[in-house]
């Protein structure tokens, strides 16, 4: 039986929430973030503003704006970013390849994807110490796998950037 | 050790050289820095004295890659870092239609000769079904291969063959 409608407008092309609930949420990579969970909506203008991500048992779930949904298909919901949260566990290089820590924690631009710093664990020490580097965003050169840094290890020394940060942690 | 006497014309100070000795055993990176190997051998050759590429030695399961120095972007004291991501690499990576379904995993990379160029890729799901899905129709690679949009897989059957 055709439903009947008093919505002054088309609905045929558009999509219910049925159809994003449950879906996977893939980002720019490839990488599957997790599943719609929640849709959220603005209570004064009604307006979709974004997503809640379940990302499975024991992690923390993730909101999503609107502003970083590329596209909603059929299967899967695509994002145009790479979550930035998902650098944690990485390994950081520098500009020649030596390694220099583990990302421990990233620090963001407000409720943004954007990096503002990484927070890095050099070694077993310094986890349990939780002291560790603050790798300002302007360092990193490439983000994949894992951070290549822009500079050697030697440069970062000489710019007295490890040295502030270590002062910076050590409070 | 004594600062030697350098006897060159036009090469490189002894300083400003690496001592390929010392980068035995030495992490390769890949260009988004993946974590590929170390350094087994580094190959030179014969009649220009040139360094050619080096001998990668995986993990126990991981088959030796030899890798032109074409494909260096970067080579430290510490490692070398390739400018490409390495495409035989890709197996096991699921692959996404633009659509955001999973058609299955990669199985095979096929290659242009010995190039990292990607020729096909053979693709098998859970349920045994096969595809070949050429480089042309992939968009992007990455913790995944993201199809093009509009590309229909083509099911591979037996009586084709793979070049």
């Amino acid at each position: 039986m055709q439903r009947k409608n008093i919505s002054g407008r088309k609905l045929n092309n558009a999509i219910t929430s049925e159809d994003i609930l449950g879906k996977d949420v893939i980002d720019l990579e490839g990488n599957l973030v997790g599943v719609v969970e929640k849709i959220f909506i603005d209570p004064a203008s009604l307006r979709f503003i974004g997503i809640s991500v379940d990302k499975g048992f024991i992690k923390k779930g993730l909101s999503i704006g609107k502003n970083y949904i590329l596209k909603i298909t059929e299967h899967a919901v695509f994002l145009k970013i790479r979550i930035a949260y998902d650098m944690k566990g990485m390994f950081v290089f520098d500009k020649d390849g030596k390694k220099i820590g583990k990302v421990s924690s990233i620090e963001l631009h407000g409720n943004r994807n954007k990096i503002k710093s990484i927070h890095v664990e050099t070694g077993l020490f310094s986890s349990l110490l939780k002291k560790g580097l603050i790798i300002p965003a302007r360092s990193i050169k490439r983000i994949g796998d894992n951070i290549i840094l822009k500079n050697s290890e030697k440069i970062l020394l000489r710019n007295g950037l490890y040295n502030a940060i270590l002062q910076s942690t050590k409070i | 050790m004594l600062n030697p006497h350098h006897i060159i014309r036009k090469e490189l100070e002894l300083d400003k050289t690496i001592n390929l000795k010392e980068l035995i055993g030495k992490k390769i990176l890949s260009f988004g820095g993946k974590v590929i190997g170390k350094i087994s051998q580094i190959r030179i050759n014969p009649t220009n004295l040139n360094l050619e590429g080096i001998l990668i030695k995986r993990d126990i399961f991981g088959k030796p890659l030899y890798i032109g120095k074409s494909y260096f972007s970067h080579l430290s004291h510490d490692a070398v870092i390739l400018n490409i991501e390495i495409s035989l690499l890709i197996k096991g990576k699921n692959v996404i239609t633009s659509g955001g379904k999973i058609i299955g995993k990669v199985t095979e990379v096929v290659r242009k000769g010995s190039t990292n160029d990607i020729k096909v890729l053979m693709v098998r799901s859970f349920f045994s079904r096969r595809f070949l899905i050429p480089a042309s129709a992939i968009k992007y690679i990455g913790k995944s291969v993201i199809l093009k949009p509009n590309y229909n897989a083509k099911k591979k059957y037996f009586w084709q063959k793979v070049e």
